[in-house]
């Protein structure tokens, strides 16, 4: 099915239900569907029922960080293809060693631009 | 950096129990483990019985046998005893059990009621009694309160949650609004291009208001630009535990590991750098055009988040961005001053070359004119002006030819009227440098005479302009104080009577003796420089 059948479907996951509702509603109005996930474990099973077209995760979450979720994914075939964007707070830096074994394309801090963070998913999404 | 997870099960757990306690439904709140937490808060004959052992131990292992699901259970562990037990779930665990019991008559006939009224020390009949108004429940009657119990959960634990987004988005929005209202104030802040030094201390006293650290500190790095600008290299607010001396010190050596580019840099213990042990600093580059302009430096937070966070962060990268901008601003116009000043010398100087009778003397003109405008009590800014206007005053000169300039003796009448068009010449020259407009009336009236006998306009009093009244006494002062072709210099004393001497006639009455009340001391250096240089310069030619 390419991207123009149906809506992009978009995979959102961060603990802080505000930034979840603040992307989640942008991405919505975009024309995206969007899939909430509160911590890296939900957001892991949910990514393997949906095989969402994009992956929004934050860094810091219980249970499984951001990164953790993304290796687990890349390590999957089922879903090693899912472009993924990383949201950090300032001052954590993510490896090169650790980004490559994952498919995060685009790393942002925050606080982030709503704005910018919709650009780069209809970049991601595109580009895939 | 501190993420707790919000408890807000537990609050909707406790609203149900006493509610349900208000319904006289005795509950239980057990762990994941079946052990119970809480016993039923009941008075008489029915507590002793719902808190004696064989009940306790009923309660802890139907809670074993409960599944890990999202909705009300029923579970009815012997006939008649049937309990609702509702979840507690904490980021989808379940971390606790409420259980709800829901009796009915046929548990009276067991044996685990025996054993309990055992326990509890109370005869079978009393406790039938007792407990005769609660057992009532029938199954239909006991879905019923589950759905209910398990809808009322729902709610409050979905507005809980939603309160919980709530309090994320009010502390969102206070920090937005701080960081706007920081943008709107030090927008307006920004000032005078000549004295970035004003912006950086009202900066940062701004910035120490909407950030909880114990002291901020700006180190400019020495960009040769700046160095022109007489302003401090560092600045500090708030109680800083290292002396300005040390503080420029440790920036030093933080700025030689950084560039332009650098991302702001979080310290605890780094005692290499010299900041203070223990303590946590956030270093921000100020940085312009791919140029590091300085240091911005927060240091020991005081309240909120002990960690650092990205708002602190946030705001220290929006100032650090102004300041970039007032440093470059700063350094511009500086170089454009001096580019400016320069382009005066080298003008000034071709006449000062071809006489030096005259060399140096629109220097000296210039100091005595920029000394007496302060005397006057005019500002720094136009003191300056007038400065500009004294190193300039001659430059018309030019327009005369050598031959009568430097000729020795008097000028005949033909010769005079020459050389009495340099006021004009000057004028003409400069009229159309922008931003000389002030310097122009100067220029050309520094010749009249108060008496209105004067050239070239013949103006008189007040009606000449100030400027030209100032560079009129320090003009006349420094003829008569340097040698000429047809005369030596006069005395100090000799000047003095000849200035007062014309005070009214050539020279304005109220400056004169203003003038008078200067310390001419530097004017005396200048002068002596000046004759030293022409000594060694005979002495060459000779």
């Amino acid at each position: 099915m390419s991207v123009t059948d149906r809506k992009p479907v978009v995979l959102v996951s961060d603990d802080e239900p505000h930034i979840r509702a603040i992307v989640t509603a942008k991405l919505r109005s975009a024309g995206f569907t969007v899939y909430e996930a509160g911590d890296g474990q939900e957001a892991l099973a949910l990514a393997r029922e949906l095989t969402p077209d994009l992956l929004i995760t934050d860094l810091h979450m219980p249970y499984m960080s951001g990164v953790e979720l993304c290796t687990a994914l890349k390590a999957d075939p089922a879903t090693s293809d899912i472009p993924a964007m990383l949201l950090t707070a300032h001052g954590f830096l993510v490896g090169g060693d650790e980004l490559s074994r994952t498919n995060i394309r685009s790393v942002r801090s925050k606080p982030f631009s709503v704005r910018d963070v919709l650009q780069d998913a209809q970049r991601l999404l595109q580009a895939a | 950096m501190l993420n707790v997870a919000p408890n807000t099960a537990l609050h909707a757990h406790q609203t149900v129990c006493s509610r349900l306690a208000e319904l006289s439904l005795p509950v239980w709140r057990v762990d994941a483990s079946g052990n119970v937490l809480a016993a039923p808060d009941v008075g008489g004959d029915i507590g002793r019985l719902l808190r004696s052992t064989p009940i306790t131990e009923l309660v802890s292992d139907a809670a074993r046998s409960l599944a890990d699901v999202d909705k009300p259970q029923i579970i009815t562990p012997v006939s008649g005893f049937s309990v609702i037990a509702v979840p507690e779930r904490q980021r989808r665990r379940c971390v606790a059990w409420t259980i709800a019991l829901a009796p009915s008559g046929e548990f009276m006939l067991g044996d685990r009621f025996q054993l309990a009224c055992q326990s509890a020390g109370l005869p079978p009949e009393q406790a039938k009694q007792a407990l005769a108004a609660l057992a009532t429940y029938t199954p239909e009657t006991i879905r019923h309160l589950a759905a209910m119990i398990g809808w009322s959960v729902a709610d409050l634990v979905g507005e809980a949650d939603s309160r919980h987004a709530i309090a994320g988005f009010t502390r969102q929005l206070t920090e937005d609004f701080e960081t706007i209202d920081l943008l709107h104030s030090l927008a307006r802040l920004m000032g005078d291009p000549s004295r970035p030094q004003d912006f950086v201390n009202r900066a940062l006293a701004r910035l120490n208001d909407s950030m909880q650290f114990a002291w901020l500190g700006c180190w400019v790095a020495s960009d040769p630009r700046l160095a022109r600008l007489p302003m401090p290299r560092t600045f500090l607010t708030g109680g800083s535990p290292l002396p300005e001396t040390e503080l420029s010190a440790a920036a030093d050596s933080l700025a030689r590991g950084m560039t332009a580019d650098s991302k702001p840099l979080i310290i605890s213990e780094a005692p290499e750098t010299g900041l203070p042990r223990g303590v946590q600093c956030i270093v921000q580059p100020v940085a312009r055009n791919s140029r590091l302009l300085g240091l911005l430096i927060a240091g020991d937070k005081q309240s909120g988040d002990p960690g650092v966070t990205s708002f602190d962060i946030h705001l220290l990268e929006t100032a650090g961005a102004f300041i970039a901008a007032v440093l470059e601003n700063g350094a511009l116009y500086a170089e454009q001053s001096a580019m400016f000043i320069g382009s005066l010398k080298a003008l000034t100087s071709s006449l000062d070359a071809k006489d030096r009778y005259t060399a140096g003397h629109s220097e000296r003109v210039a100091c005595l004119a920029r000394q007496l405008a302060l005397a006057l009590g005019l500002p720094e800014n136009i003191a300056e002006r007038v400065h500009i206007a004294g190193m300039v005053h001659d430059v018309g000169k030019i327009g005369v030819p050598e031959a009568v300039l430097l000729k020795p003796g008097k000028p005949t009448e033909a010769e005079f009227a020459m050389i009495k068009r340099h006021p004009e010449i000057g004028y003409a020259i400069l009229k159309d440098i922008p931003l000389m407009q002030d310097i122009l009336p100067g220029v050309l009236h520094h010749h009249e005479r108060y008496d209105g006998k004067g050239y070239p306009s013949g103006l008189a009093g007040e009606q000449i302009p100030l400027f030209g009244r100032i560079l009129a006494i320090a003009d006349t002062f420094d003829a008569m104080s340097s040698n000429r072709s047809y005369r030596p210099a006069l005395g100090r004393q000799q000047v003095i009577a000849e200035l007062q001497r014309c005070a009214g006639t050539q020279l304005d009455p109220a400056l004169v003796p203003v003038f008078l009340s200067l310390d001419l001391s530097f004017f005396d250096r200048l002068m002596a420089a000046h004759r030293d240089h022409v000594t060694d310069v005979a002495a060459r030619a000779a």
